[in-house]
């Protein structure tokens, strides 16, 4: 990579680097089939009408492993430029904000209308 | 090819492929887009004044079948880029294939779904706030999956030629496979927020 370097600045930038992750066919396949025992254990939880303290969070700890999984090693973040998954993190945090932050916004509205006897 | 980074001869600011670059800045900005979508559900699945409840109409079973499917497609969608970076084509081409058959698969059930909430419950667009956002909701999800598949239909399309894919195939892949892939992250979200928790009677 060093010999790179000269003619890297003598571009004004970097050369582009194409990553191969490391990860194998049986891996992918471990995690397909991870994401299908969790979609499994979610809709069981739901037909058994766990009591929604606990089914509520467990919901959200699945569905966010299940995420994990595919933007960690499906859509190869572990291995690209750390400047990527900035990127994409700081947009799905903005998103979750603005998402809590209407829910905030309009759940106290709702209830308030509600005790207008 | 062995695994590890190469290097090509053109160069950047970031060290990123500009064309890579631009699809996860595409992404970030489709993370606002259904965040607000899911918002305005959140919001609105529950003010129901006439018109059935979720947790009345949702088919729960048909919905997890779906899901699976779409999770599926997203593993042959990461063996076709797995395929094209150590020169397997035929298996590329496979792969795509299958992909392109779970989406149509679960556009299938997606389309039955929607077909069963209108003739079976009368549930449309217009039957209440609900209906308008899960409609809106779905229905762009939906849409998404129609361009990922005309996408990768086009790639499947161009491997085929004579000359190949270009210099360029496994990044053109990769970029198909990040959207692809983007598709099922918002559908994992939806799945869950929309369809099983108010199921479980948890929200209204």
């Amino acid at each position: 990579m060093t010999h790179e370097q000269p003619h890297a600045e003598a571009h004004g930038g970097h050369a582009v680097e194409r990553h191969v992750p490391p990860t194998t066919v049986r891996q992918y396949v471990y995690m397909g089939i991870f994401l299908t025992v969790v979609t499994a254990v979610e809709f069981v939880m739901v037909e058994m009408a766990i009591n929604n303290a606990i089914l509520i969070p467990a919901l959200i700890i699945l569905t966010a492993a299940k995420f994990m999984v595919v933007v960690i090693w499906f859509m190869h973040l572990r291995w690209d430029s750390p400047l990527l998954t900035k990127l994409f993190t700081s947009s799905f945090v903005l998103a979750s904000a603005i998402l809590l932050a209407l829910l905030a916004l309009f759940w106290a509205g709702h209830n308030d209308s509600m005790n207008i006897p | 090819m062995a695994a590890g980074t190469h290097e090509t001869h053109h160069h950047t600011s970031t060290g990123i492929d500009n064309r890579k670059l631009l699809m996860w800045a595409f992404l970030a900005s489709e993370c606002l887009f259904f965040g607000a979508l899911i918002a305005s559900y959140l919001v609105f699945q529950d003010r129901i004044i006439t018109g059935p409840t979720p947790e009345e109409i949702f088919d729960i079973p048909l919905t997890t079948v779906s899901t699976f499917v779409l999770l599926m497609s997203s593993l042959s969608m990461v063996l076709a880029v797995y395929a094209v970076q150590h020169r397997q084509i035929k298996f590329m081409r496979w792969m795509l294939v299958t992909t392109m058959a779970m989406g149509v698969g679960f556009l299938a059930i997606q389309v039955y779904d929607w077909i069963h909430l209108i003739t079976h419950y009368d549930f449309k667009p217009s039957t209440n706030q609900f209906g308008a956002t899960f409609y809106m909701l779905t229905g762009f999800h939906k849409a998404h999956v129609i361009v990922g598949l005309i996408y990768l239909g086009s790639m499947l399309i161009g491997s085929m030629r004579r000359r190949g894919m270009g210099d360029d195939g496994e990044l053109h892949i990769d970029l198909g496979g990040l959207y692809w892939h983007f598709v099922d992250l918002a559908w994992i979200v939806i799945f869950t927020v929309v369809f099983l928790i108010p199921a479980a009677g948890a929200i209204g």
